[in-house]
């Protein structure tokens, strides 16, 4: 027996505890299997998106995310909408080698049927971590003639089968939870390890990735770039952003990334973040002679949270969603304020 | 719904609260434990797709669009897995739609459709009928520089099986995770005397505990 992590979740029945009777061994395994399934089963790390973007022939596009990982994924897997174009039915298929944090991790054949088709790429993480983190995708193109489109990126955290049952991972053995078996306390055994390490599904079992956008450092028709003191929206329409209940008396804080730049040093730059619902903002500031370089400046802010009463969990009733603003703009200087990626993430 | 857990929220408790032979207070389990535990569940279902485009120049265009015929969007809305809810169906998803049309009149439909990535595929021309649970339909009349169209919550019954490699923290020996992958499509066509290509702007699927 062990730590093991099911596809299903098994629900204790709260109506199995009740002041004055004994704790069933059926009800502490079932316990120990949602536990497990809680911190094991893997998160969005990036949402889908469209990059709208285009790796040019024998060239190569970076994409840098910010994520907020779970220490028990051992592999992730990317998926990648490609397009060959213009392909035509007398061409080739393409190929495209895919580089995840230096890591060589194959190519893709990409077909020339002139439509868009989804790859999948899995990706070991060399060292897992929850620490959230910079990674940084690598499309490159070996094709001399044509282009290829990428028009999705997404990026899922492989679900793991089992967990460590140390202070790391704080997986639970379930065969320590079994009929008649003692109380006892040890890491990742027993009911006393269980109390202590249902602590971590607080913090763990995380809606990591809720919303990132990002293009290539270099590519100018695809970033954000403003010369202006006046705000503009960074998208056409502010995405949702849906954050789990933690308490009654607060608002949950989501983690907000921004991957910036300023054209020359007299120049800085500002993302200003704002939620609809929980109407609090955030400016990210890249700012001082050190903006030149493309740096994330990270901030968090207070969104309205699921709400479990309603039919689809609508923060303010069904049909409603809690949605951040972002507004690009130039603060100082005549230069270039420039952005290349935003992630919004839950953090440990 | 109703919260799977007692207080809707995450509680907290003394580490000591089980130590070795020590009789189990059933009270602070249940409100701590098991209420954390299934309240942790409620909320432990993700955000699969979250795309806004910067403008409307990298929005998604539809083919050529007529009055007789579906025609799909030229990308799929992701493949992504499925979290499953604890009776092993799936959970509920969340569906919004943004759209722009710049130029054009009369209305245009938009229908979204959820299917496990591994099944047959939609005809391009045919997408899901209305009343299916895996499909929405949504309408934009005029023109919109951009704008949330609405949004539908969806149901899958075809939940198909698939395996992922990956490795085992203690050892690090190879072994593979069951998951259940998914993914959108969207179809779209005009309204009798309509005219006019809209573009899909932004798009959000996120599961729900339903």
């Amino acid at each position: 027996m062990t730590a093991e992590v099911r596809i299903v979740p098994p629900l204790p029945s709260r109506a199995d505890v009740v002041v004055g009777r004994p704790v069933r061994g059926p009800t502490w395994r079932r316990m120990g299997e949602l536990h497990n399934w809680l911190l094991g089963r893997g998160a969005t790390l990036v949402a889908g998106y469209n990059p709208a973007s285009t790796v040019p022939a024998s060239s190569s596009r970076s994409f840098r995310f910010y994520v907020a990982p779970r220490v028990q994924a051992r592999s992730r897997f990317w998926v990648l909408g490609l397009r060959k174009d213009p392909g035509g039915q007398f061409g080739s298929d393409g190929v495209v080698e895919v580089t995840v944090e230096g890591q060589a991790r194959g190519s893709i054949t990409v077909s020339n049927d002139l439509t868009t088709n989804l790859y999948r790429v899995i990706d070991p993480i060399v060292t897992p971590s929850a620490t959230p983190a910079p990674i940084e995708l690598i499309l490159t193109n070996t094709d001399a003639s044509f282009e290829v489109t990428v028009d999705w990126i997404a990026c899922y955290e492989v679900p793991a089968f089992e967990l460590a049952t140390n202070a790391t991972e704080h997986g639970v053995e379930l065969g320590s939870l079994q009929t008649q078996a003692p109380i006892y306390a040890a890491t990742g055994q027993g009911p006393g390890g269980l109390a202590l390490a249902a602590k971590q599904v607080r913090t763990t079992a995380r809606r990591a990735g809720l919303f990132c956008w990002a293009v290539d450092l270099d590519d100018t028709s695809a970033r954000a770039v403003s010369t202006s003191a006046t705000p503009s929206p960074l998208f056409l329409l502010d995405p949702v952003i849906q954050a789990r209940r933690i308490t009654d008396a607060s608002l949950p804080t989501v983690t907000v990334a921004a991957l910036m730049q300023a054209s020359d040093s007299g120049t800085d730059a500002r993302v200003a973040v704002a939620s609809t619902l929980a109407a609090d903002t955030l400016n990210l500031d890249r700012i001082g002679a050190s903006s030149t370089a493309w740096g994330w400046v990270v901030g968090t802010i207070e969104v309205k949270p699921e709400a479990l009463d309603n039919a689809d969990g609508g923060p303010n009733g069904a049909g409603t969603h809690e949605t951040l603003s972002f507004e690009l703009s130039r603060t100082k200087g005549t230069g270039q304020a420039r952005c290349a990626a935003v992630c919004v993430v839950e953090v440990p | 719904m109703t919260a799977s857990s007692e207080y809707g929220r995450f509680t907290g408790w003394a580490d000591t609260i089980l130590a070795a032979d020590d009789p189990v207070d059933t009270g602070l389990v249940r409100d701590g434990v098991v209420n954390s535990l299934l309240h942790g569940y409620d909320q432990a279902f993700q955000t699969r797709c979250n795309w806004s485009a910067r403008a409307a120049a990298q929005a998604t265009a539809f083919p050529t669009l007529s009055t007789a015929t579906w025609r799909a969007l030229p990308h799929a809305l992701g493949t992504f897995p499925v979290t499953l809810r604890a009776d092993g169906t799936s959970p509920i998803l969340v569906v919004r739609l943004g759209l722009v049309r710049s130029v054009g009149s009369g209305t245009v439909r938009v229908r979204v459709a959820w299917r496990a990535d591994d099944a047959t595929p939609f005809g391009r021309r045919v997408p899901p009928a209305i009343g299916d649970l895996n499909a929405a339909e949504f309408s934009l009349s005029g023109t919109s520089a951009g704008a949330w169209v609405g949004s539908a919550s969806l149901t899958l019954s075809s939940l198909l099986r698939s395996t992922l490699p990956t490795t085992r923290a203690s050892d690090s020996a190879a072994g593979s995770s069951e998951v259940v992958l998914t993914r959108i499509d969207a179809f779209a066509k005009l309204d009798s005397g309509a005219s006019g290509t809209p573009s899909v702007c932004a798009f959000l699927a996120r599961e729900y505990v339903g």
